[in-house]
């Protein structure tokens, strides 16, 4: 696991900011994110109802998106794939808040950094958290999917909290 | 009808002119030449060939002077059909038993025999589920029964249908419990019940989403909230008078070709009652027009009415227990919609009944056996323009649903069906003429044997019903009459009797148990399964812990087809999904336009060398140098890629197999769960031991995976509870909670919540290719399918393991196996020949048959997609070089000096001893003249004192094997070694090869039987694999006992097949002399043991 994770996601929010709209169907080819994850950060406002259609907001797949017919005709199971930066999200982008503050003060990440103080973890042991998180609505952990347990992990990673052997995640700072 | 009677009506002393009841069968051979459009003739003979005399089958069963034509009849269309069916299968002349009916001497003078109606071919069972599908749409059954159309994969069950099964099951006990005089533990029994529905039901449950699982409090509590109820029910009715209730039995009729098993039947002194207990009013049933009621479940009570009428003498009382959880509805037989609409009378068993019950049962049976289109593509395809009712079948409309059910036909789900009236867009016309033809070709090759082997199975029971017990154990050997019982304790029973028990039968083989004198197929035979077989005795573990007392029983092999119902339909659905994959419409599909491991199965891709890639992971285990290999090449398939493994003997297979789930695993560890996503792994094995090694594997070299391992399947008798803990059932502690009973709703809402997020995150599957349409499986997909003990398979049995993948078969697939260890087991009805669309070029040999499975098949076509491991961990060197350049082109070594330094036991000191027979009198094979019957009795004594020296020397008892193709030369060897030393009789295993595969001993002694002077090897040895199987048992020790001449001389009766396997073994007598030379094996005489 390695790359520029944080920048890609400043990348990510950027390029929203400038649409507008944010969506699931270029965020995730294009940057490997998806609305939910920046929702849940406090950076994007997810739309649940009244989605806006990709014409109306002048969608740069417009006319040729495979998924265009979802959000322009069928109007069904679209709540919660396209999306707005919030204004913390804006302060982000101009660089006013960092990335990796938000990133500390998310309760996931702290439960991630609090039990890898212990020591070298394995990443099926990581993944067995968010099963047993899972079971219990409560936990900080229940509301991650892998994907998005995989990119927070990358993120840290590349942030330099975390280092990757092979399937050992241990922290660094 | 007597038989004097039924020979004098033939002769014509019979009544004249007037129709008679005989129910007798004939053997009957088409005489085409003077039939014609609407007449049939035949040559009648009786069941023992005495020719009958010449009889007519007139449309509308017309007869001369019969009072008026019978509109409607199907019996001269159907037979017509299936007459014409026959012939275009080749049979000629085309020739059937039927079970006669009705008839009438129609002549004056000469006789002139009329048959009017009667049963087809009744030795073919057909089940009384299926005649249900008929009842509702013959041409949904010609899908189902014939095609072999696999439903698509539904929405998991509602707990509204688990809560009317548990209240079924627990309903079931609790009148066991009342009727066996055990009415104060009917609670006990109720609550067993749900727990055995819950079980049953829980990995279909799982499925669900788990946030809807939240709303489900109240109707989880249901089945609880009735015992009171129930109970009270159960004492009521079941309390005085009744002798006994049966459930469950499996019922067969032998002259109606009907059977199935039947929910309940209840003996007590008014009479016998059948009672079919249906728990909701789903599809599938009936309007009754008076009184709105849906009512399901007619035609299958009436399949049980009509059996148990046959075996009992006179007409049950028979209903339908309508039970939605919430009361009990009990309708009966005659005031069923389904019988009322036919307006027939069970209890008198009119015209009008028989018309009813032979209609559906004949046209089923056509439909099923493939006598309505055989493979013709344009048959095929011009049959659905027939109607849904197939209207060349003929047939009266008052014997068939009003509608067809198309919206949960699998014919219309897969969008195969015409005639689809659920959803006409839907409808694929000319389906089987866009088949590209070596697709088609390949479907029907394969569907043709497996038909035949479903055509054996379902006569199996005719035969079982019909053959003298005696028979039966002399000649198929899975018979054992004389029996007598001990008591049934915790649902398992032990059968014994004073003479050896020579059986096929093997532990684990399902089995019916039948009281004297009954015949299997009677109501009172159990179903169940051996979990032990010695020498005097066997156990089985009844399906229902109730034997009726006798002085004797039987047990029998069942076997009602499942194996060969699950191959057909995931052959099917490799034909279905690659049409679907292929994405064309309105035009034949060419072959380049099917999905590309499509065209690799059928042979005409080309296909490169494999591509490694690095592990993500170090491998945990040490594995071996041809295992890393094999390993990255595993990793370096991209998705539509096969890759072959070829395991030797002792080279971990199961270890390759864990280290690359672990690995293929974490690529994915961070991919989106949950529907349709793929999932990670998927790992099918040919036996339930194999899929269980896996599991273990994969827990104890890596205990982190195992919050994502998931056994497929139910517990089962004999599972490492390591294993069992992976069943999903076990995860979430459901059978304690149960049991518990305790504070129910909130902890089963749990458990299933918990299940159901256990399922999503879970990421390697393993099962059996059986359960690739499990239930916990239904709906998933996954991006890698591995197939163990792939050699063992039959072609379309591993073709199960594309139904997984997503579509467009776009996943990876890797097969490991061995085909020089043993083939596929199959039992051979004929095989067609190879059409000229396969052939060589495709990898198809002229004598293709099942026994060649698709891991041969392909090893041999793409020998670049073949990775061998090379290094074994079982064999001490001098054993391992034998092995190796007999069978594998002497690539096989030790993989370590440990395994290669491993010391013969004392007393020996050679790793190899051949013991030659060749010329000692008394050493020749005795036989009764089939090759079943083989055995040798001084060999027999020879493996004995062998085993003996072994044992004496300190070699422990279970590490010595020994093996021979034969039963009946192991019951000798067993019987030597017992008469030489009683203390080690039944301590050392002596078994024939296939028991042997996956075992190891340190040392092992083979007896070849084979001797004698024509150098007849028998069928078992002609098979070279099999000694192959045998010696790479070994670990330090091999002592083969037997004629050297025999195996390796040529023989004037020699097959093709033989002189294959003595050039084999050929090489295996230079590889011993040549081991002798070097001082690792020694070729000695009897006289040195």
């Amino acid at each position: 696991m390695s790359g520029d994770a944080p920048g890609r996601t400043l990348e990510a929010l950027a390029r929203v900011d400038g649409a507008g709209v944010g969506c699931d169907f270029w965020l995730g080819p294009e940057f490997g994110l998806k609305i939910g994850w920046l929702g849940r950060l406090g950076l994007v406002r997810p739309y649940r109802q009244r989605v806006p259609r990709c014409v109306e907001h002048r969608c740069h797949l417009a006319g040729i998106c495979p998924h265009q017919r979802r959000f322009d005709v069928d109007r069904q199971g679209i709540a919660g794939l396209k999306g707005e930066l919030t204004g913390l999200g804006r302060q982000v982008v101009r660089r006013e808040v960092s990335l990796e503050e938000i990133l500390l003060a998310d309760p996931a990440v702290r439960v991630f950094l609090d039990r890898l103080e212990f020591g070298p973890v394995s990443q099926f042991v990581i993944r067995r958290w968010l099963l047993e998180a899972a079971w219990s609505e409560a936990d900080p952990l229940a509301a991650l999917t892998p994907p998005e347990a995989g990119w927070l992990l990358r993120l840290l990673t590349d942030l330099g909290y975390l280092a990757f052997d092979e399937d050992r995640v241990s922290r660094r700072r | 009808m007597a038989p004097a009677s039924w020979e004098a009506f033939w002769a014509g002393r019979g009544p004249k002119g007037r129709p008679v009841y005989p129910d007798r069968p004939v053997l009957a051979a088409w005489v085409e030449a003077e039939s014609g459009p609407s007449k049939i003739v035949l040559d009648a003979a009786d069941t023992d060939g005495t020719p009958l005399g010449r009889a007519c089958v007139f449309d509308q069963e017309w007869y001369p002077g019969c009072p008026g034509p019978v509109r409607f009849s199907h019996y001269f269309r159907t037979l017509q059909r299936a007459l014409r069916g026959l012939k275009a299968l080749g049979v000629e002349p085309p020739r059937l038993r039927l079970q006669v009916l009705k008839a009438v001497d129609a002549g004056r003078g000469r006789p002139y025999i009329v048959l009017l109606k009667f049963v087809i071919s009744p030795e073919y069972a057909v089940w009384a589920t299926h005649l249900e599908w008929v009842y509702r749409c013959p041409l949904q059954g010609f899908y189902r029964l014939f095609v072999g159309v696999p439903r698509a994969p539904t929405a998991p069950p509602g707990l509204q249908y688990t809560a009317g099964n548990a209240i079924h099951t627990g309903y079931r006990r609790a009148a066991r419990a009342v009727v066996d005089g055990r009415p104060d533990e009917a609670l006990t029994e109720y609550l067993l019940g749900i727990a055995e529905a819950w079980l049953a039901d829980f990995p279909a449950l799982v499925r669900h989403d788990p946030g809807q699982i939240q709303g489900w409090v109240r109707t989880i509590r249901m089945p609880w909230e009735h015992a009171d109820r129930i109970i009270t029910g159960c004492r009521a009715r079941f309390g005085a008078g009744a002798a006994a209730v049966l459930h469950e039995r499996p019922v067969f009729a032998p002259t109606r070709g009907l059977g199935g098993r039947v929910d309940r039947i209840i003996v007590s002194d008014n009479g016998i009652q059948v009672v079919e207990v249906k728990t909701s009013a789903g599809p599938g049933t009936s309007l009754d027009p008076l009184t709105g009621r849906q009512v399901p479940g007619g035609v299958q009570a009436l399949a049980y009415h009509e059996a148990v009428r046959l075996h009992n003498g006179s007409p049950p009382e028979t209903v339908i227990e309508l039970f939605d959880g919430l009361q009990d509805v009990l309708v009966s037989l005659p005031d069923h919609p389904v019988v009322r609409k036919a307006g027939a009378r069970p209890r008198q068993v009119d015209d009008r009944y028989l018309d009813l019950v032979a209609q559906n049962r004949n046209q089923a049976f056509v439909a099923a056996a493939g006598l309505l289109t055989g493979y013709d593509r344009q048959l095929l395809n011009q049959l659905p323009k027939e109607g849904h009712r197939l209207r060349g079948t003929g047939g009266d409309f008052a014997f068939q649903a009003d509608s067809p059910p198309c919206s949960w036909c699998p014919a219309g789900q897969r969008g195969i069906c015409e005639q689809n009236r659920a959803d006409p867009t839907r409808r694929a016309y000319d389906f089987w003429l866009y088949i590209p033809p070596a697709l088609f070709a390949y479907w029907a090759w394969f569907h043709r044997q497996l038909k035949a082997e479903e055509r054996l199975e379902r006569e199996h029971l005719f035969k079982l019903a019909t053959v003298d017990p005696a028979v039966l154990e002399a000649q198929d050997a899975t018979t054992l009459g004389g029996l007598r019982a001990g008591p049934v304790v915790d649902g398992r029973v032990r059968l014994e009797r004073a003479e050896r028990l020579e059986t096929r039968l093997r532990e684990d083989d399902p089995v019916l148990v039948t009281p004297a004198p009954y015949r299997p197929g009677h109501f009172t035979s159990v179903r169940g399964v051996i979990r032990r077989l010695e020498t005097f005795h066997l156990e089985v573990d009844l399906e229902e812990p109730h034997l009726p007392p006798a002085s004797e029983y039987r047990v029998d092999r069942a076997g009602l087809g499942e194996r060969v119902d699950w191959e057909v339909e995931g052959l099917t659905d490799f034909l279905l999904n690659a049409m679907a994959a292929a994405g064309v419409r309105g035009r034949r599909v060419r072959e380049s336009e099917l999905p590309p491991l499509v065209r690799t199965i059928l042979g005409r891709e080309h296909l490169p060398n494999p591509t490694p890639a690095p592990y993500p992971l170090t491998p945990i285990l040490d594995l071996s140098p041809s295992q890393l290999e094999a390993l990255g090449c595993i990793l370096g398939l991209r998705p539509g890629e096969l890759l072959l493994v070829q395991g030797p003997p002792g080279t971990g297979k199961t270890a390759l197999i864990a280290e690359a789930a672990r690995q293929l695993f974490f690529r994915h560890l961070w991919d989106p769960i949950g529907a349709p996503d793929p999932r990670p792994v998927l790992i099918l094995a040919n036996t339930h031991r194999a899929a269980n090694e896996v599991v273990l594997k994969l827990l104890r070299s890596c205990p982190e995976l195992e919050p994502f391992i998931v056994r497929v399947g139910q517990v089962m008798g004999g599972m490492e509870p390591e294993v069992a803990a992976c069943v999903l059932s076990e995860r979430v502690n459901l059978r304690k909670i149960i049991r518990d009973g305790l504070d129910l709703e909130s902890r089963l809402k749990d458990c299933l919540f918990r299940g159901a997020v256990t399922h999503r995150h879970a990421g390697i599957f393993v099962g059996t290719l059986a359960a690739a349409a499990a239930p916990e499986l239904q709906g998933l997909v996954f991006r890698h399918v591995i197939v163990d003990e792939a050699g063992q398979a039959t072609e379309p049995a591993t073709l199960q393991a594309l139904r997984r993948l997503p579509s467009g078969f776009d996943g990876t697939v890797v097969l490991v196996g061995d085909h020089c260890q043993l083939p596929p087991v199959v039992q051979v009805a004929g095989v067609p020949p190879v059409p000229p669309e396969l052939g060589a070029h495709r990898g198809f040999r002229p004598d293709h048959s099942l026994k060649v499975s698709l891991f041969e098949r392909l090893a041999d076509l793409y020998p670049q997609r073949l990775i061998r491991l090379t290094e074994q961990y079982r064999m001490a060197r001098p054993i391992s070089d034998l092995v190796g350049e007999t069978f594998y082109g002497g690539t096989l070594r030790p993989a370590t000096a440990a395994v290669a330094d491993q010391l013969p036991p004392a007393p020996f000191d050679r790793h190899v001893i051949w013991v030659l027979t060749d010329g000692v009198p008394g050493a020749a094979e005795q036989t009764a003249g089939s090759d079943e019957t083989r055995s040798n009795p001084y060999e027999a004594d020879l493996a004995a004192r062998v085993v003996v020296r072994l044992a004496r020397a300190g070699l422990p008892p279970g590490q010595v094997g020994v093996i021979s193709p034969y039963r009946r030369q192991n019951t000798r060897i067993r019987q030597a070694i017992a008469d030489l030393a009683p203390d080690l009789a039944d301590r050392v295993r002596v078994d024939t090869v296939d028991r042997f595969q996956g075992g190891e001993r340190d040392a092992i002694v083979i007896s070849l039987t084979a001797s004698n002077p024509d150098r007849n090897l028998g069928e078992l040895l002609a098979d070279w694999r099999r000694l192959n199987v045998a010696i790479s048992r070994a670990r330090r020790l091999v002592v083969i006992i037997g004629s050297r001449k025999t195996l390796t001389e040529p023989g004037p009766a020699d097959t093709p097949e033989v002189r294959a396997a003595k050039s084999y073994y050929r090489r295996l007598w230079a590889g011993v002399q040549r081991l002798a030379r070097a001082g690792s094996a020694r070729v000695t005489g009897p006289e040195d043991l």
